[in-house]
């Protein structure tokens, strides 16, 4: 599904590795509507034992579709870092675009991120984050309950 | 790598919503069945600095398949309430996730029409199979969390 909307702008969102660890991540996108190439800078921030690890980099990348590629490269170049980001935008219901994405990490020194997800928004309203009740749906009852008959499981 | 058990994680809204996320599935011929619970981590502040309580919003069966050639994973759950229903499907695959855990799904989820009555969007999750964990019926897993920074 094609994404005509604008991805440029300052994005904020958080962050889960594989380790368990988490963080925030804010990228500062600029884009290229006719070539589809993104530029920008992003800063990435996650806790390691009680320390924090901040990652600065340089982002290039590009939107086809609704799919945008970033590939985050290290900024000093001295942990030799690069973040591949496979993620889909979409405009979101309350205004604002969503992005969702999965991300691999490939480094030539010690990185205490190895892999994991994103989610990150921009231009997103400040409102409060409504909570949803409970729900309950059909509980599971294993492959034997749904295999059986229906005359079965009346007369059981 | 196995995929029957428990699994525990997170899951990320792009709205804003961060959510506990588990698990527990069995698997045959790359077909997947199961049980989830979904539950809400209020915003940071509502009940105060450190005493904010997932709130359980959403339990119910999950369905789902392998793709044996990609090992891609498919999930989806369905979930009604008065008014509406909704599907919420996952898509997404298995890492190594050592020394964390034995080994992760990470993958993205989009939210069908309804979605609004969730307070889900769609977003990216991960969910973390332990060492010690076993399909529920067998021993009640003790869930390592997410490490705070």
């Amino acid at each position: 599904m094609a994404y005509d909307g604008s991805i440029q702008g300052n994005w904020s969102g958080r962050l889960i590795d594989v380790r368990g660890f988490e963080g925030s991540i804010k990228l500062a996108l600029k884009h290229n509507k006719k070539s589809g190439e993104i530029k920008g800078a992003c800063v990435a921030e996650i806790g390691v034992n009680h320390a924090s690890s901040v990652f600065r980099g340089e982002v290039n990348g590009k939107l086809s579709d609704d799919r945008l590629i970033l590939e985050l490269s290290d900024k000093e170049k001295e942990r030799r870092v690069v973040v591949r980001l496979d993620g889909r935008v979409a405009d979101m219901r309350e205004g604002g675009v969503g992005l969702k994405g999965v991300f691999d990490v490939a480094a030539q020194k010690f990185s205490p991120l190895r892999g994991g997800v994103i989610s990150a928004s921009l231009n997103k309203p400040i409102t409060s984050v409504a909570i949803a009740p409970e729900v309950r749906v059909k509980p599971f009852k294993g492959p034997a309950a749904a295999a059986k008959p229906k005359a079965a499981r009346r007369s059981a | 790598m196995k995929l029957d058990g428990r699994w525990e994680g997170k899951l990320l809204d792009v709205s804003g919503p961060e959510a506990l996320l588990t698990l527990d599935l069995a698997v045959t011929d790359n077909k997947i069945r199961g049980d989830f619970s979904v539950a809400f981590i209020p915003p940071s502040g509502e009940n105060g600095c450190c005493g904010d309580v997932p709130r359980l919003a959403q339990i119910g069966a999950v369905n789902g398949r392998i793709d044996a050639k990609t090992g891609r994973i498919q999930l989806s759950y369905e979930v009604s309430t008065n008014l509406t229903s909704a599907s919420v499907t996952f898509d997404g695959v298995l890492k190594d996730a050592d020394p964390h855990a034995r080994q992760a799904f990470v993958g993205t989820y989009g939210v069908g029409k309804g979605g609004e009555s969730l307070s889900l969007e769609g977003g990216s999750c991960v969910l973390w199979q332990f060492a010690q964990s076993a399909p529920k019926s067998a021993t009640k897993s003790k869930g390592k969390g997410v490490k705070h920074g």
